[in-house]
C-alpha cells in the first residue's frame, strides 16, 4: 500500500476542505450581490509510486540457520524526492539476523521516487517486502567424468541410455549416451551416485568418490538381464599413486601465505620442504632439488621459478589443477629420482568473452579469453612483475651492489583449443618466461674476483601442441608434442660466465586398451631430444660447502652437444576383486649422456578394505641421468651410471566424518650410485672429477588431515617426519643439506560472509642442517681468507616457524567481481635464521635472517 | 637452472647481503695479520729453487715467537683448506732468521713420489700445485696460518712465467708515500685518498686452465692501523680509495697504511709501512 506523504497530503486534504467552505461562504453572499466563484483547481495527487531501480540483496552471515528457504521481511522504508532510502524500519520481521540483513540492504536501495500529478517528485513511504532466499553457495571445481557404458562381455557400446548423477535423491546431472555409448557430465566433487538403467540389462547404481576438479573416465560394463550376475558392476577407479593430493585453482589463489602462485600452494602439503628464502628449490621426500619435476599437462616446465624463487613461472590464470606425487609416481612419468608435481590447465572458455586483472605488489597481469565458434576457444595471459620499482627502496644506501636494471620478470601463456566433437580434442600451448637483472659491483666484493657487471638473463619459451582421441569404448590415447628454447646468459665480474642455448624436442604419446572390466593396458613412449650449446667458465667447487671464488680452480668450456632420452612404458591395471586393484609397470629409458640403459620396474596396490578406507602400497626404481654438468666430458665424467632411487611406501586413506579425511603414508627411499665429486680431481688432473659411488637412505611419515566444514570452512594439517641422509665415500653418513625432521603445516580458511573470507598458514619446521666453521686459512695469491670446515652438516640452524594471514573481500556486481585481496606473510616479522654470515677471516659470525613481514595488497578484476 | 649458475649467483647475492654487516672490514689491522707471503720466482721450473718471505703486521705491544713453515707437494685445494693431499709428503721447513725460507720443491717432490734420476713416471701430470704453508704466533698467543700455492713444472720450465705486479707508487693525499716519511695528516672526520699505481706492463695475458685467454685483474688491498678505508680492495692499475677519519683508539697518534698488489695468480707486491699523522 502506498500512503502519499503526510505533510503534503494534509495541506492537500486542509486545502480541499477551505477551499469549498470558502467558497461555500462567498458562495452564499455571492449569490445576492454576484456570481459563483470558479471551482477550485484540484490538489495534485500522487501519480506514481516510488520504484525499485535494483534490489539490493541481503547479506547474512554464513552457516545462518534458516527457517525455510526463504525468509520475508516486510519494511517500511521512508523514499526521499531523491530516490534514496533516508529512513528504514521493520514492520514485520523475521528475526535476527535476516531483519538487520534486510534493513542494511535497503538503506541502499535506489528508487524512482514517487511523482506527483504534476510530475513532480516527492517522498514517499512505502512498505516494502523483501524477500531473503537461502544463499547457495559456489560449488566447487566439478567432477568432468567421462564413461562408457558397454555390454559385458562382448563390449557392446549401449547407446541412448539416460545417465544420472545423483546427490542423495535429487539428480544433479543427466546425460545420454551416444553412438559409442559414451556420455560426459560434470559431477559434484566428493561422493556421489551414477544411475543408469538400460532396457534389457543390469541397472548401473554405482557410488564414485572423486576429487574435486579431477578428470576421469571409465567403462562401465553390464550384463545382459537373464544372466548369473545381477550385481551392478563398475570400472575401478583408477589413481596410480599411494600419495596423491590434487588443488583446484581456487584453493592455489586462497591458500594464505602463497600469495597465490601456482607452487608455493603445492608446498603445504605433505612430502615437501621448506625450501630457505630466495632459493626457489622443489624438495620432495629428501631429495634433491634437481631430483624433482614439475610438468605441465605431463610435459617437464624447463624453470620453475622467477628470480629470488618468489614467483614460479607458470601464472595461475588458467590453472585447473595442480596434481602433488613426492614420490612412487607412475611410470608414466621418469628421468627423476623424488617426486613430480603436474600442472592440469583447463580450455578457455567459450561462453562469451571474459577476462581478469590482477594487481599486486609482485606483479600486474592480465588474462582474456572467449569462444571462436566450431569448437574453438582462444584465450592468453601475461605478467609483469614489478618488484623492479620498489626493490631499490630495500637496498641499504651503503650496499655495494646497485641495479642499472632491478630483477624484473615476464610471464606468458597462449591457449587455443579446438574441439570438433565430442571423441577429440586438440589444444596448443604456447607458455615462456623471461627474467633479467644488470647491476654494478661499485668496488670489489669480499673476494676480488666478484667486481664489475652484474648480468643475468634467463628465459625459456615452449610450443606444446596436445591432441587427444578416443577411438572407441576401449582404445584412446593422449599425444602432445613440445618445441622449447631456454636460453640462460649471466656474466659475473669480468670472469665469470655461463652461457645456455638449449633447444628441446619432446613426444609423449600414452595408449590406453580396456581389455575387460578386470584388466587394462596403459602404454607409450616419453621420448626428449635436444641440442645444447655451452660456453662457461666458472668457479669449479666440488665440495657440499661455499668458498670464496677466488679460491677455487676455474673450469671452462665451450661446447655443443646433442642428447637423447628415449623412453617406453608399459603398465598393467589388474582389478581381481572390485576394490582391489594391482598395477605393475615397467619403464626403459636411455640416457645418451652417458650412454646407459635405466630400466624401472614399479608396482601398485590399492585396495578399498571398507568403504572409507583404503591402503595403498607401492615399490619401484626411480633412475636418472646426472646432471649434465656432471657428464658432460669437458666439466664431468661421461662414463657415470644412472642415480637410483628404491622407493617403497605404504598408505592409509581414512574417512573420519562427513568432511574430515586422514591419509598417512610411510615411505622408505634408498639411494644408489649418485654422482658425487672426486676431491682427487683437485689435484690429479687424471681423476675423474665425479664418480658413481654415493649412497643415500630417506624415510619418513606423512600425515594429511583435510577438514571441511560446510562451505564456512576448509583447511588441513600437514605433517612430515622425515630423515634424509647421505654417504659421499669416504665420508662418513651425514644428514642432507634439506634434511628436516619435523615439518607441520597448518592452514584454513573461513568464509566470513558478505564476501569476507579469511585465512591463516602457521609453519613449525626443523632447521635445515649446518655446517659449522672451524677456523680459516689466508690465502697470499688472492688475499682471502678461506674457511675451514667441520664435519658436513654436523650443526643445525635454529627452527623455523611463521604465521601468515590472508583477507579477502569479494564485490559481486552484474557481469563482473571485484577481489581485494591481503596476503600478509610472516605477520610476527619472525626473524627465521637462513644461514650464517662471517667476517672476513671467519672468526665473527651472525645470524642472516629470511624474509620479514612483508604484506602482499592484490586487486583482482574478473568479468 | 643448471647447478653451477645457481650456485654462483645464489654466493653472489649472499655475499652481497653480508656487505652491509657491521663487522670490521679486513683492511682494518686490529691484531696479527699475515700481509702477503711473496715467492721468488712464481713458478717453478724443474730443479729451481724458491724463496718465500712472509710480511706480517705484528700489533705494537707484541712479538712474534714463533714462525713454522711446511711445504706440501700436492694441495687439496681450497675445499680441503688447502690440506696436504698426500700428508706422508709434509715436510718441515726451516726459516731463516728473517722468517723467510729457500727450499727446492723437485727434490722435495721427487723424495715424496720416489722418483730419482730425472725418470719422472708418465702418471706425474706436467704440473703440480705445491703449498707452501706458514704459521706465525706471537707471544700475545695470536696465531695466523696463510698458504702460498705455487706451480712446480715437473718436466719443463714454464712456457711463458707469471711474475708479479710492479708497484710505481702509492700517493696519500695527492703526494706520494716514502716510509719513514711522514704523510699529510688525517683528521677526523676527514678524508685521505690513497692512490695506488701499477705498472701496466707488468699486467700479463695468459691461458688459464680452460684454455681461455685471460689478462691478470691488478688488485690493491689495503689495509691501516688507524681509520678506515672506504674500500679496502681496488680493482685496476690505478685506483684510488678514500682513508676516513673515524675509529681512532685513544691516544692513538698515528697510522700505518701498506697496501698489498696482487695478480690473483701468486704474483704480490706489497709497500709499506706508510706513517699518517692522526688529527684531533
Amino acid at each position: 500500500m502506498h500512503r502519499p506523504g503526510r505533510t503534503l497530503a494534509l495541506l492537500s486534504f486542509l486545502g480541499l476542505l477551505a477551499g469549498p467552505a470558502t467558497a461555500v461562504a462567498q458562495g452564499t453572499q455571492a449569490t445576492q450581490a454576484i456570481e459563483a466563484p470558479p471551482p477550485p483547481t484540484p490538489e495534485p495527487t500522487l501519480a506514481t509510486s516510488p520504484r525499485l531501480k535494483e534490489l539490493v540483496p541481503a547479506d547474512v552471515p554464513p552457516g545462518t540457520k534458516f527457517p525455510a528457504p526463504e525468509v520475508v521481511v516486510v519494511l517500511s522504508l521512508d523514499v526521499s524526492a531523491e530516490g534514496k532510502v533516508e529512513k528504514a524500519s521493520v514492520e514485520s520481521g523475521a528475526g535476527e539476523p535476516f531483519d538487520a540483513a534486510a534493513l542494511s540492504a535497503a538503506r541502499r536501495f535506489e528508487f524512482e521516487p514517487g511523482r506527483l500529478t504534476t510530475g513532480e517528485a516527492v517522498p514517499v513511504t512505502v512498505t516494502f517486502r523483501l524477500r531473503i532466499q537461502e544463499p547457495v553457495a559456489p560449488p566447487p571445481a566439478p567432477v568432468k567424468l567421462t564413461g562408457y557404458l558397454l555390454e559385458r562381455g562382448s563390449r557392446l557400446p549401449i547407446p541412448g541410455v539416460p545417465v544420472s548423477v545423483r546427490v542423495g535423491d535429487e539428480v544433479v546431472a543427466r546425460a545420454t549416451t551416444d553412438g559409442s555409448g559414451r556420455f560426459q557430465v560434470e559431477a559434484p566433487a566428493g561422493e556421489f551416485r551414477l544411475v543408469a538403467s538400460p532396457p534389457d540389462r543390469q541397472k548401473l547404481d554405482l557410488l564414485v568418490k572423486a576429487q574435486a576438479g579431477e578428470v576421469r573416465e571409465e567403462n562401465y560394463l553390464l550384463e545382459s538381464l537373464g544372466g548369473p550376475n545381477e550385481t551392478v558392476v563398475s570400472a575401478s577407479a583408477i589413481q596410480r599413486e599411494v600419495m596423491k593430493d590434487v588443488l583446484t585453482a581456487e584453493q592455489v589463489f586462497t591458500v594464505p601465505g602463497s600469495a597465490g602462485d601456482t607452487l608455493k600452494a603445492v608446498l603445504n602439503l605433505p612430502g615437501a620442504a621448506r625450501a630457505p628464502f630466495g632459493a626457489g628449490l622443489l624438495v620432495l621426500r629428501g631429495s634433491a632439488p634437481g631430483d624433482s619435476k614439475v610438468f605441465l599437462e605431463s610435459q617437464q616446465i624447463p624453470q620453475l621459478y622467477h628470480f629470488g624463487g618468489i614467483r614460479s613461472t607458470y601464472a595461475p590464470a588458467f590453472l585447473q589443477s595442480v596434481e602433488f606425487v613426492p614420490g612412487n609416481f607412475s611410470v608414466d612419468y621418469g628421468r627423476a629420482q623424488g617426486g613430480i608435481i603436474d600442472v592440469r590447465i583447463r580450455d578457455p572458455r567459450q561462453d562469451g568473452f571474459h577476462g581478469q586483472a590482477d594487481v599486486n605488489f609482485y606483479d600486474v597481469g592480465v588474462e582474456m579469453e572467449g569462444g571462436l565458434g566450431n569448437g574453438w576457444s582462444l584465450g592468453g595471459a601475461a605478467r609483469r612483475s614489478w618488484i623492479d620499482t620498489v626493490l631499490p627502496l630495500f637496498i641499504p644506501k651503503d650496499a655495494n651492489l646497485s641495479f642499472s636494471t632491478a630483477p624484473r620478470f615476464y610471464d606468458f601463456q597462449f591457449i587455443a583449443t579446438w574441439s570438433p566433437d565430442a571423441s577429440q580434442k586438440l589444444r596448443i600451448i604456447f607458455y615462456g618466461s623471461m627474467d633479467r637483472l644488470v647491476g654494478l659491483f661499485d668496488k670489489p666484493m669480499r673476494d676480488p674476483t666478484i667486481t664489475g657487471q652484474l648480468d643475468a638473463r634467463v628465459s625459456f619459451y615452449n610450443l606444446q601442441g596436445q591432441y587427444t582421441r578416443t577411438f572407441s569404448p576401449s582404445l584412446r590415447q593422449d599425444t602432445s608434442v613440445v618445441i622449447g628454447l631456454q636460453e640462460i646468459s649471466t656474466q659475473i665480474g669480468p670472469q665469470y660466465f655461463f652461457d645456455l642455448n638449449l633447444r628441446r624436442l619432446s613426444l609423449r604419446s600414452t595408449w590406453v586398451y580396456d581389455f575387460s572390466s578386470q584388466w587394462e593396458l596403459r602404454g607409450g613412449i616419453d621420448a626428449e631430444m635436444g641440442r645444447a650449446s655451452i660456453s662457461v667458465n666458472l668457479p669449479n667447487s666440488t665440495g657440499p660447502n661455499p668458498l670464496p671464488p677466488s679460491s677455487l680452480p676455474q673450469i671452462g668450456a665451450n661446447i655443443t652437444t646433442m642428447y637423447y632420452s628415449p623412453a617406453l612404458f608399459a603398465e598393467l591395471r589388474w582389478a581381481p576383486l572390485p576394490n582391489l586393484s594391482i598395477l605393475p609397470g615397467l619403464r626403459a629409458n636411455w640416457f645418451s649422456d652417458i650412454s646407459q640403459w635405466a630400466v624401472d620396474p614399479r608396482l601398485l596396490a590399492r585396495w578399498e578394505v571398507v568403504p572409507g578406507t583404503e591402503l595403498r602400497g607401492a615399490v619401484g626404481m626411480y633412475q636418472q641421468a646426472p646432471a649434465p654438468q656432471k657428464t658432460n666430458v669437458a666439466t664431468g665424467n661421461p662414463f657415470l651410471l644412472p642415480e637410483r632411487s628404491l622407493q617403497t611406501s605404504i598408505g592409509l586413506g581414512q574417512k573420519i566424518v562427513d568432511g574430515v579425511s586422514l591419509d598417512l603414508t610411510g615411505f622408505y627411499k634408498a639411494l644408489t650410485q649418485q654422482a658425487i665429486a672426486n676431491s682427487a680431481s683437485n689435484y690429479d688432473p687424471n681423476a675423474p672429477r665425479y664418480t658413481s659411488t654415493g649412497t643415500g637412505t630417506i624415510y619418513g611419515l606423512e600425515a594429511l588431515l583435510k577438514v571441511a566444514i560446510g562451505d564456512s570452512f576448509a583447511g588441513w594439517l600437514a605433517y612430515s617426519f622425515q630423515r634424509s641422509l647421505r654417504t659421499d665415500p669416504p665420508d662418513v653418513q651425514r644428514p642432507y643439506d634439506f634434511d628436516q625432521p619435523n615439518n607441520l603445516t597448518v592452514l584454513g580458511t573461513y568464509q566470513l560472509g558478505r564476501g569476507w573470507s579469511a585465512g591463516a598458514r602457521f609453519r613449525l619446521v626443523s632447521g635445515n642442517p649446518s655446517t659449522p666453521v672451524i677456523g680459516s686459512v689466508f690465502d697470499s695469491a688472492t688475499g682471502v681468507f678461506v674457511p675451514e670446515y667441520g664435519e658436513t652438516n654436523s650443526d643445525r640452524l635454529a627452527t623455523f616457524w611463521a604465521i601468515d594471514l590472508r583477507i579477502d573481500k569479494v564485490w559481486t556486481f552484474k557481469d563482473w567481481t571485484l577481489t581485494l585481496y591481503l596476503d600478509t606473510q610472516n605477520v610476527t616479522n619472525q626473524k627465521n635464521q637462513e644461514g650464517w654470515t662471517y667476517n672476513y677471516d671467519y672468526t665473527e659470525r651472525t645470524a642472516t635472517t629470511g624474509l620479514p613481514i612483508l604484506p602482499i595488497l592484490g586487486l583482482k578484476g574478473e568479468w | 637452472m643448471n647447478r653451477p649458475l645457481a650456485v654462483s649467483l645464489a654466493t653472489v647475492l649472499l655475499i652481497s647481503a653480508g656487505c652491509t654487516d657491521d663487522f670490521s672490514p679486513q683492511s682494518d689491522l686490529l691484531g696479527l695479520r699475515v700481509l702477503a707471503l711473496v715467492a721468488d720466482p712464481l713458478e717453478l721450473a724443474p730443479g729451481a729453487s724458491v724463496t718465500v718471505r712472509p710480511h706480517d703486521h705484528v700489533p705494537a705491544g707484541s712479538a712474534v715467537v714463533s714462525q713454522r713453515w711446511t711445504f706440501c707437494p700436492v694441495s687439496a685445494g681450497s675445499v680441503a683448506a688447502y690440506a696436504c693431499a698426500v700428508p706422508q709428503c709434509e715436510v718441515e721447513l726451516a726459516p731463516a732468521a728473517d722468517g723467510s725460507i729457500t727450499a727446492n720443491p723437485t727434490e722435495l717432490v721427487a723424495a715424496c713420489l720416489g722418483f730419482t734420476g730425472g725418470s719422472i713416471p708418465p702418471s706425474v701430470p706436467d704440473q703440480l700445485l705445491t703449498v707452501f704453508r706458514y704459521r706465525v704466533a706471537t707471544d700475545q698467543a695470536e696465531t695466523r696460518d696463510a698458504v702460498l700455492q705455487i706451480p712446480q713444472w715437473t718436466r719443463q720450465p714454464p712456457p711463458d712465467p707469471n711474475l708479479p705486479p710492479v708497484i710505481l707508487g702509492v700517493e696519500i693525499g695527492g703526494i706520494p708515500a716514502q716510509v719513514g716519511v711522514p704523510t699529510p695528516p688525517l683528521a677526523v672526520d676527514g678524508i685521505l685518498p690513497v692512490r695506488l699505481l701499477i705498472d701496466p706492463a707488468s699486467v700479463q695475458t695468459y691461458v688459464d686452465a680452460a684454455g681461455v685467454s685471460q689478462t691478470e685483474t691488478m688488485t690493491g688491498y689495503f689495509y691501516t692501523t688507524g681509520g678506515t678505508f672506504s674500500a679496502g680492495i681496488t680493482s685496476g692499475v690505478d685506483t684510488t680509495t678514500d682513508l676516513e677519519g673515524t675509529g681512532f683508539l685513544p691516544g692513538q697518534a698515528t697510522a700505518e697504511v701498506w697496501v698489498v698488489a696482487l695478480d690473483l695468480r701468486g704474483g704480490q707486491a706489497l709497500v709499506g709501512p706508510f706513517t699518517v699523522p692522526l688529527g684531533q
